[in-house]
């Protein structure tokens, strides 16, 4: 069971993993961006604001399994396959980007605008606001929010892993639902229970770790 | 050092328009702590503001050792706001960073090297009496000792003003005089022009030179600290003054409770210390009833009122009050 089990947690882990890195990559600066473009805030485009706001809500009504076939040709130009768990880590990436963008704006918006009204008084320029101010401001709030951010990939990692990824989600459904092995799905449940569990625990023990507030 | 010339602040959305500030001018002398008081909503906080253009004016011009703000571009703006360090009433450090980190940021904007920043950052914790907290958090700190390490930031470039936005407001009293007595330190030791807003009439005794006082967005008054205690023009002035501790003989005094005639003498400085009661006794034909009497420090000198009943014909009342203004005495008819 174990040479089962093991192999499908390592590509789970391996496709959560760079789904979660990309995801960041790309919605960090987006949520950013959200931000300081907004009216009355420290780098004011609202009409940049309107549309990004816009193409991030578009983005995150589209249901997972159809992003997933959108993003096949996608995926195809990237790691040069469809299917398969590297492929998996496309559509993956896609889906959290946005979801990441509105994390990372809740997060900066929490921030006390006296703050960025000091910053501002002291003569900092928009870069060195977000990196001197916003960022390390909002750090707790952002590792809680990248704990979130991981386990919805991990939600999503389970399905992908259904229609081809591999992974946990895929064991379960193989041979719970196809070969009717009831144990192997519950295993993977199990698996997939602990690794959020543990992420979770570890994600708030950061987080409280970090916060001097 | 600093001219205000017609100031004008515009609030407006799609249905309303509001005023904030209203043609305001004023010149702040170099080396002044000058004060800026009035009621919330008098417009004081956005005319502090347009003073480093957090708040940009709708109309007028700000002149800082003549140079023009309103003209400057983003960049020699943020030049000029290095030179006007400011504090406010809630202090806006950043929780997440200590107090030494807290003081090192705007050094850190500049780009000085490691060991500068350290230097400075110490000198200015000794400065402010805060050595002991360096690796504190500001959660961990009073908020007399919050305002002292933002006292610290916004002096730590060096500059030729500080703004002070209520910075003393959420303090209790015996804090706000160790705030106050440290503003004044800076002003006398760096030679910092210090304006400051406030609502406290104990701020604008304690420390200031010369006083502002805001109403719907207007400054209708301006005076030296001690002429606006010794002669208060506007009924507000007058409801600041008597705001203080123990100036409270308009609520309780009304003329028609008495008999004779009521006036509130003010005396500054050395008049408050001559014996003027028992002189106008003694030398005119009158009967003085003391009802209230109170003293007030100001930074630079005392100014005393006193409210008398006189009891006499008019003729003599008169001479009375031609002897006090002899005597250097501010006569008040209540």
């Amino acid at each position: 069971m174990a040479e089962l089990v093991i192999p499908s947690l390592f590509e789970t882990l391996y496709m959560v993993f760079f789904s979660t890195v990309f995801s960041l990559l790309l919605g960090f600066p987006l949520g950013i961006l959200l931000v300081i473009t907004e009216k009355n805030s420290i780098w004011e485009r609202p009409n940049f604001n309107k549309i990004l706001n816009s193409i991030i809500n578009v983005m995150r009504s589209i249901p997972f399994i159809i992003l997933m076939i959108l993003a096949f040709p996608l995926a195809k130009l990237i790691v040069g396959t469809k299917i398969g768990t590297t492929a998996t880590i496309v559509p993956l990436s896609i889906s959290a980007t946005p979801f990441v963008a509105r994390i990372m704006e809740g997060s900066l918006k929490e921030i006390d605008k006296g703050i960025i009204e000091s910053s501002l008084a002291m003569g900092a320029t928009v870069p060195q606001i977000i990196l001197k101010v916003l960022i390390p401001e909002s750090l707790p709030s952002i590792v809680s929010g990248i704990t979130l951010t991981i386990i919805n990939i991990i939600g999503y990692s389970a399905m992908a892993g259904a229609i081809g990824g591999g992974g946990l989600g895929d064991l379960a459904v193989r041979f719970g639902l196809y070969k009717w092995q009831k144990n192997i799905m519950f295993i993977s449940l199990i698996v997939i229970i602990v690794l959020v569990q543990g992420i979770q625990i570890l994600g708030n023990y950061i987080t409280l770790k970090i916060n001097k507030k | 050092m600093i001219e205000i010339s017609n100031v004008s602040k515009k609030f407006s959305n799609s249905t309303t328009e509001i005023d904030a500030v209203k043609n305001v001018s004023l010149k702040i002398n170099k080396g002044e702590i000058f004060g800026i008081i009035g009621l919330s909503g008098a417009g004081k906080s956005t005319l502090i503001r347009c003073l480093n253009r957090l708040e940009e004016p709708t109309e007028g011009h700000i002149l800082i050792d003549g140079v023009d703000l309103i003209n400057l571009d983003k960049k020699d703006l943020r030049k000029e706001r290095k030179e006007i360090g400011m504090i406010f009433q809630h202090f806006n450090l950043l929780s997440q960073k200590n107090v030494y980190d807290n003081i090192a940021l705007p050094l850190q904007l500049e780009k000085m090297d490691k060991a500068k920043i350290d230097n400075r950052v110490n000198e200015l914790l000794e400065y402010v009496d805060l050595k002991d907290k360096k690796h504190s958090y500001p959660s961990e700190l009073s908020g007399g000792q919050k305002q002292r390490v933002a006292i610290a930031r916004a002096i730590a470039n060096n500059p030729k003003i500080l703004l002070s936005d209520e910075g003393t407001s959420a303090l209790d009293p015996k804090t706000t005089k160790s705030i106050l007595n440290l503003l004044k330190k800076i002003r006398d030791e760096l030679n910092i022009t210090i304006v400051m807003i406030t609502h406290q009439m104990e701020v604008v005794k304690e420390v200031c030179d010369r006083v502002a006082i805001m109403e719907n967005g207007q400054v209708i008054e301006e005076n030296t600290v001690e002429n606006l205690f010794k002669e208060p023009k506007t009924k507000i002035a007058k409801t600041f003054i008597n705001s203080l501790q123990g100036n409270i003989e308009d609520e309780i005094i009304h003329p028609n409770d008495f008999q004779g005639k009521l006036i509130r003498l003010s005396f500054l400085g050395n008049s408050a210390k001559k014996p003027i009661v028992s002189k106008v006794i003694r030398n005119f034909n009158i009967d003085i009833n003391i009802l209230s009497g109170n003293i007030n420090k100001l930074q630079s000198t005392n100014v005393g009122h006193l409210v008398l009943e006189l009891i006499g014909e008019d003729e003599e009342i008169n001479k009375v009050f031609l002897f006090l203004k002899n005597e250097d005495v501010h006569v008040e008819v209540i």
